[in-house]
């Protein structure tokens, strides 16, 4: 028994450490992954107002939109002018990055005619 | 024979059985199958950051100004020459409104243009946006 005791102990330390060798022993290779979210956030966030330039013809010529947040300086104001959800006219415009007063008129192109225009879609990009 | 030699070798082989099974026992205890594991760090090939912006345009079939190009600057080169990006809009309730992935430049290019014309994500409609990149 003195004998085979220390055998037996040593079968199980063996075992153990051969259990913990397969355990560690196979190398991980991992690829880089980056990711990230954020929010999308709208410079202006109390609406716009529009006002309509028409002209003798009965076109809208220009729109000169207002109410715009300061925090909007620098990007880009594009405006569509549609009946139903086709577009009749539209244009754009880079707010300045300084000096802006909040306003900003735009030509349209093609003029649409007044009797024409049911609803005003505007967007700013940026800045 | 004497019975104390009798009693003796009755001794001794019942130490010697008893030694056995307990040596074989003790060999038997463990039958593990074999396990591999490892831990690694997970990089990111970039640390500061990439900065999105939109261009859009109006939409009939929308009703409304639709996102029609994300572009992605700030994207380290070189490294993140070559891998795979992937970029999504999010809405309400964290709902995917379009995703488009890409494969970056060698290197990558400044901006990297996302196109996202076919999705019709209403820009108004955008909360979020994720970008990946492994």
């Amino acid at each position: 028994m003195t004998v085979l005791r220390p055998l037996a102990i040593g079968a199980i330390v063996a075992t153990v450490v051969a259990g913990v060798a397969f355990a560690t022993s196979i190398p991980t290779t991992v690829g880089t992954l980056g990711a990230g979210t954020a929010a999308v956030n709208a410079c202006d966030s109390d609406g716009l107002t529009y006002r309509y330039a028409v002209d003798t013809s009965g076109k809208i010529t220009t729109v000169t939109v207002g109410s715009i947040a300061l925090a909007c300086a620098g990007g880009t104001l594009r405006l569509t002018l549609t009946n139903g959800t086709a577009s009749v006219g539209s244009g754009s415009i880079a707010l300045p990055s300084s000096g802006f007063s909040g306003s900003v008129s735009i030509a349209l192109s093609p003029a649409p005619a007044s009797d024409q225009v049911t609803a005003a879609y505007a967007v700013i990009e940026g800045p | 024979m004497d019975p104390r030699k009798r009693f003796l070798i009755a001794g001794l082989v019942g130490i010697m059985v008893f030694a056995i099974v307990f040596g074989v026992a003790a060999s038997l205890t463990v039958t593990a199958s074999s396990l591999g594991a490892g831990t690694g760090t997970v990089a990111s090939c970039d640390t500061n950051g990439v900065t999105t912006s939109y261009d859009t345009a109006y939409s009939a079939s929308v009703a409304g100004y639709k996102v029609t190009t994300v572009h992605v600057t700030g994207i380290a080169t070189p490294g993140c020459d070559g891998l795979g990006m992937k970029v999504t809009l999010i809405g309400a309730a964290d709902a995917s409104l379009g995703e488009v992935t890409a494969t970056l430049a060698t290197p990558v290019a400044s901006p990297t243009n996302l196109d996202f014309s076919a999705d019709n994500v209403l820009a108004s409609a955008v909360l979020k946006v994720s970008v990946v990149i492994s």
